[in-house]
């Protein structure tokens, strides 16, 4: 299956550097959409299918922490596959995120290679 | 944590963003340098602040030259060097003051409940960093110094 | 198979085109060939950037293809005798991933740091690379196989 990935990030570099991982790392990936914070990537998420969701935490307007609270509120959205990509890796938040549905958490810094193997462990290898 | 200590863990989370994300390598010893406003040549100097919510909070500041962080985010982007942005390198200095903060609080024994803010661009001219007790360390990068300041509110 | 031994402070690159069979292996020990440019001009492989390109051109001529080709690392240890520069395992190992990341190549695995010397090969007949590190036996760190995309390269059995 092909993938549609949503990036969320307020640096449109960091969101980048992402996107990159992704298309280095042989991923099916149809279509990459990007939000610079929680709102934008709601927006994103009404607007048509999302089949990954990759989200910073600390972003002003409305932080990843929010935006994937708002997900957890919607039945048809709590299936959506959400990794946390954030340099913010309070165990106490993490915590709470992983037990509202959150499957993945990747700390800033880290290598292309290791974002790759959470990606992998979180969806698998698309045929 | 006494002073040393905090330098070091400084030094210790800046060289392995530096390395690991952002593909920059050390080329000498990092130095332990007193708190002061980063010096910086004719082209002056770039500064990026991230604060952070916690008992106590705090903030951290990255300074360098614009020419180090050009470098920085040609690697970061995998760009050349000439095709990186004004708007790219601002970036870069946030991002990388965001990802040593992260790294910093995660690694630091007081560690507890944190939280970080976004990070934002300090004018030059702004003056003294905003504490009285400031740790601080200058890494030599493989395109120039990146200066590292750590406090926590009094 | 290609081998190459008692790495310090240098890397191995080893690169290998599962579709065609085709495979080499770079042993460098600086980052960078501005330091000598005589020097790299009289053998490219000292250095990474002079090195990876060659390595790249000898599998290209052979008919392997670089967007295909399965990287793995090894080597980048702090031993005692550093030639005198500063950090030069930890640096040949940043200059390796950097070069990498800007041609877009990921690295699919990787023994580096520490502080024992390693020997390294690569089975051209089966992808194998397989690392022995200090007194230690041989073992195999990854086996590049036709199946699976790599560097976003489409995968011809997938």
């Amino acid at each position: 299956m092909a993938h549609r990935v949503l990036i969320v990030d307020d640096s449109a570099l960091a969101r980048r550097f992402v996107r990159r991982v992704l298309e280095l790392s042989g991923f099916e990936v149809e279509h990459y959409l990007e939000a610079g914070n929680g709102m934008e990537a709601i927006k994103v998420i009404l607007s048509g299918r999302v089949d990954l969701v990759l989200t910073d935490i600390n972003m002003p307007e409305m932080d990843g922490e929010d935006f994937i609270f708002w997900l957890n509120q919607h039945e048809w959205l709590r299936r959506l596959p959400v990794i946390v990509v954030s340099s913010d890796s309070c165990q106490i938040r993490i915590r709470r995120l992983t037990e509202i549905g959150v499957r993945g958490y990747v700390a800033k810094p880290f290598t292309p290679e290791v974002l790759r193997s959470e990606i992998d462990r979180v969806i698998g290898r698309a045929a | 944590m006494n002073h040393t200590d905090t330098s070091s863990l400084i030094a210790s989370c800046a060289e392995s963003a530096l390395a690991t994300m952002f593909f920059t390598a050390i080329v000498g010893p990092s130095q332990e340098i007193p708190a002061e406003h980063p010096s910086a040549g004719p082209g002056g100097c770039i500064r990026a602040r991230v604060r952070f919510v916690m008992e106590p909070g705090g903030f951290l500041e990255l300074a360098a030259e614009p020419q180090t962080l050009r470098g920085i985010a040609s690697a970061f982007a995998a760009e050349e060097t000439d095709a990186v942005s004004a708007d790219q390198v601002e970036q870069t200095a946030c991002e990388l003051a965001n990802v040593i903060c992260g790294s910093v609080l995660r690694s630091a024994p007081e560690k507890s409940r944190f939280k970080l803010l976004p990070p934002v661009l300090v004018p030059e001219d702004s003056g003294a960093l905003p504490s009285a007790d400031v740790h601080s360390a200058r890494l030599a990068t493989e395109y120039g110094w990146v200066q590292i300041s750590f406090a926590w509110n009094a | 198979m290609l081998a190459t031994y008692a790495l310090g402070s240098c890397i191995a690159v080893s690169a290998y085109d599962p579709e065609t069979r085709i495979g080499g292996l770079l042993h460098f020990m600086l980052p960078a060939s501005a330091e000598d440019a005589a020097k790299a001009a009289a053998n490219p492989f000292m250095f990474a950037d002079t090195g990876l390109k060659t390595l790249f051109a000898r599998i290209a001529e052979a008919g392997g293809r670089q967007d295909r080709s399965h990287i793995c690392l090894a080597g980048g240890a702090q031993l005692m005798d550093h030639k005198g520069v500063f950090n030069i395992g930890k640096r040949n190992h940043t200059a390796a991933r950097t070069l990498l990341w800007r041609t877009g190549l990921m690295v699919q695995a990787e023994a580096v740091g520490g502080t024992v010397s390693r020997t390294v090969g690569l089975e051209i007949a089966s992808g194998r690379f397989w690392v022995r590190e200090g007194a230690l036996a041989e073992r195999e760190i990854y086996r590049a196989s036709k199946t699976g995309r790599v560097n976003g390269t489409p995968c011809p059995d997938c």
